[in-house]
């Protein structure tokens, strides 16, 4: 019997397989996907709020502020690139002007230091590429970029050298009640857990009603995001966003880690719960509401758009409690923006249910003694200087050859990120990890590389190679 | 830091020219640098034949156009790298490169000659909407996928755009036993050779639908098929014409882009437009001793033009060379400053 079964293998079910290894627990985590991190954690604007706009009654308010402050050192345990970064939240007519004083009284309400109202002088000095028509802008110090799945992966890297079980494709298909726990039937067979974390992201509600409850509905909401190249002649220092009314969000301009400027997201609600298709409609409305922000984003330098699905909650705020109808079930539920931010928060606050959960079992929480915080990252060459890279393609081969040309990924990373724990089963995992198929050629030239890479260490023949999930082969047959 | 007289960046139809010609004219100390293990470039998986009329007045396949060179180069003491990626350059033509055995080089040379060819326009560089799976590949890495590493992509495709690669493709994969269901074609005229037209599509029945586009893509793991529709005269789409084509793989094949990330790194100006290498009658960008040619300057219809052209900056980084040394000029070979065939 495991302590604990996390369904979900995203951002928040890493977080909380992570946290909890630091214990005594038998931990698995169960992922429908052939990847972790496939769902919402991938399709992220990728920004660590300060909690400028938290409202302190709401779960979802506090869990922003005390996440910020988790942020960077889990980073730093984790090797994780954190980008600190300001927000600049500019504002063009005088509704605007109310709307920044709005958010720069409740900033001051939640503590943010630094934070301040620019002149328009001062804001097109930061930001040369804002529209002229600037007014003012809301200074906002001490938000911070990552990448989002990046985080994902050290998480479930640490977790599972901490002895945590990740099992892919494994989907959950229903939970019955124990004796002392829960029984939960998987596609890959049944296992019995004392407790199950339910961190299913858009799908937390059916799981909630394989345990007999419809007590919350999930309302997905599909974002959709461009990318640009990062030799486009546009290029930001800050976050940059239009301030937003009720009625009409505004879309982020983003600096990534990477010198891309990433646009999004745009918001429209959807019944389907699988499409991540991108919609012309939508992508018309995103580049409007940004160019709002700035005239001069270069549309035609767009090198990637995608869709995610973000999962709002019925509840109005995370949803983050014991089942009311299965004892041992925990829901994360409802976890939308900011839950990035919030996920090492979200994790210690589910640690304390699971001990008080565990207590009331009559059982107690043991540290484990081996726990250890840190994961080193994937060595990129990029980042190694001239002056070492000889010695390091000595000892590593591999790394002398670059397979993904715009982005200058060598075969050597491409292998590691196969073999780590839990590692790429896929050319989009292997994106994702390596970041090779993310530059302006779109995997045009290093695909079919990367695929014969997956093909070797995978033991797997070309034509069963995964372009992400079982079904997506990326070839028919071999050839006569 | 070692120094050559001549570093040539790219070891296709273009720097395979470029090299020998400079070689021919005087020119002893070059290096090539090429980041596939063969050298020959995108040659190697062009397996059908049309290269060489102009040039050698015979009918070549891909790889045998590059093999006369190949060989030429072999047999001469150019240094060539291969399985070697060229990470920076510099304006006073210094390189940075690496490869697995020798690791990371950094050489100097007295002229510096960018063959780095082009890279092709992706579904997302059009801004197809849609689903992104599995079965959507360029034109190019579906060529190599079936002609270098020997697999079928998909079993009935549709391809976007009728440029030579796709027009080429559409044969290729009718060959290999996959069917192609359309090629779809925005222009209301093909893009490609009049000749691949013909020997690509007609002798095959394969339709050829003009002024239409791919509007989406559907499918959530493998492609299940394209809805397309016909365009107006300002590439938009006409409501009501839209239809479903089931398929397995679309190949995108509008257009290709001249890559010149290294150029652009250096500072070296490039045509805002076309991306190409901004360069002077004789193939120099505005960097001086640093000179280009074939599809990083714009893209050619055939491989025979990335030849002469080659030649043409092979000779004029020669003469820079030469007249660096303090001898004499040579003998202009091209009165005109035109590159035409012999």
């Amino acid at each position: 019997m495991y302590d604990i079964v996390i369904i979900g293998a995203g951002i928040v079910g890493t977080a909380v397989a992570r946290e909890l290894s630091k214990y005594q627990l038998r931990i698995a985590v169960l992922e429908r996907n052939n990847e972790i991190a496939g769902g919402a954690t991938k399709a992220n604007s990728g920004i660590i709020y300060n909690g400028h706009t938290a409202r302190a009654e709401k779960l979802k308010g506090r869990l922003t502020l005390r996440g910020r402050q988790m942020f960077e050192e889990l980073c730093r345990e984790l090797d994780v690139a954190f980008k600190p970064v300001d927000m600049l939240i500019a504002g063009f007519d005088e509704e605007d002007d109310a709307a920044i004083e709005e958010l720069r009284r409740r900033a001051e309400t939640n503590g943010i230091a630094g934070i301040r109202v620019l002149s328009r002088e001062e804001a097109l000095r930061r930001e040369p590429f804002l529209n002229d028509g600037v007014r003012s802008a809301l200074l906002n110090p001490g938000c911070g970029i990552v990448d989002p799945w990046e985080v994902c992966f050290a998480l479930a890297e640490n977790a599972a050298a901490n002895g945590v079980e990740f099992r892919l494709n494994t989907g959950v298909t229903g939970l019955a009640p124990l004796q002392g726990g829960i029984e939960v039937e998987t596609a890959g067979g049944t296992l019995q857990a004392r407790a199950v974390i339910n961190c299913a992201g858009i799908n937390t509600d059916l799981i909630n009603r394989m345990a007999g409850s419809e007590s919350f509905s999930i309302l997905p909401k599909r974002g959709q995001y461009a990318v640009l190249d990062r030799s486009a002649r546009f290029q930001i220092s800050h976050i940059v966003a239009h301030c937003k009314s009720e009625k009409e969000k505004s879309v982020f301009l983003i600096p990534t880690l990477h010198g891309n400027v990433m646009i999004g997201p745009s918001m429209e609600g959807t019944e389907d719960r699988t499409s991540k298709k991108t919609t012309a409609g939508q992508m018309q409305k995103l580049m409007k509401s940004a160019h709002k922000i700035s005239s001069r984003i270069p549309e035609h330098q767009v090198i990637r758009s995608f869709a995610g699905l973000k999962a709002k909650c019925s509840a109005g705020d995370f949803l983050i409690r014991e089942s009311e109808v299965m004892s041992g079930l925990i829901h994360a539920a409802g976890i939308n923006n900011p839950g990035l931010t919030c996920s090492p928060a979200i994790a210690a606050h589910i640690a304390d249910m699971v001990a008080s959960m565990f207590s009331r079992m009559g059982l107690a929480l043991e540290r484990n003694p081996v726990f250890n915080p840190q994961r080193e990252r994937l060595v990129s060459f990029k980042d190694i200087p001239d002056g070492e890279r000889n010695e390091w393609i000595r000892r590593h081969p591999g790394y002398g050859r670059i397979v993904c040309r715009c982005e200058q990924v060598t075969e050597g990373e491409i292998r590691e990120s196969i073999s780590r724990e839990p590692g790429a089963c896929s050319v989009n995992g292997v994106k994702h990890r390596t970041r090779a198929g993310m530059g302006r050629c779109q995997g045009g030239f290093c695909g079919p590389k990367v695929t014969s890479l997956l093909s070797e260490e995978l033991d797997r023949r070309m034509e069963q190679v995964l372009f992400e999930n079982n079904g997506s082969e990326l070839l028919s047959d071999s050839m006569p | 830091m070692e120094r050559f007289e001549l570093a040539v960046i790219g070891g296709g139809p273009a720097g395979l020219a470029a090299a020998l010609e400079a070689r021919q004219n005087g020119i002893e100390r070059i290096i090539l640098f090429e980041r596939e293990r063969e050298l020959g470039g995108i040659l190697q998986q062009c397996v059908h034949s049309g290269f060489g009329l102009h040039l050698f007045k015979e009918e070549l396949t891909g790889p045998e156009y590059a093999e006369r060179f190949i060989e030429s180069v072999r047999q001469s003491d150019i240094v060539c790298k291969t399985d070697t990626t060229v990470l920076e350059i510099s304006g006073d033509r210094t390189v940075k490169a690496v490869n697995a055995a020798d690791g990371f080089m950094e050489i100097g040379a007295d002229a510096l000659i960018l063959a780095t060819g082009c890279r092709e326009r992706t579904r997302e560089a059009i801004g197809i909407p849609g689903d992104r799976p599995a079965g959507i590949f360029t034109a190019g890495s579906a060529q190599r996928f079936m002609n270098l590493e020997g697999y079928r992509i998909g079993k009935r495709a549709v391809i976007l755009g009728s440029g030579d690669v796709g027009l080429i493709m559409a044969r290729r994969l009718t060959l290999e036993g996959s069917e192609v269901a359309a090629v779809v074609e925005a222009m209301p005229a093909p893009s490609g050779l009049n000749r691949n037209v013909i020997q690509c599509l007609d002798d095959f029945g394969i339709p050829l639908l003009l002024s239409h586009t791919v509007i989406s893509t559907i499918g959530k793991e493998r492609l299940e098929g394209v809805r397309i529709a016909q365009v107006d005269s300002r590439m938009q789409p006409i409501a009501g014409t839209e239809s479903l084509i089931p398929c397995d793989a679309l190949l995108v094949s509008v257009g290709l882009i001249p890559e010149n990330e290294l150029a652009l790194q250096a500072g070296i100006s490039t045509h805002e437009d076309s991306h190409g290498l901004a360069v002077d009658e004789r193939m120099q960008t505005d960097a001086e001793g640093i000179f280009a040619c074939g599809n990083a300057v714009s893209i050619h219809s055939l491989a025979d033009y990335v030849t002469v052209q080659g030649r043409l900056a092979g000779r004029s980084a020669a003469s820079f060379i030469l007249d660096r040394r303090g001898r004499t000029e040579l003998e202009p070979m091209y009165q005109d400053g035109r590159h035409t065939a012999k």
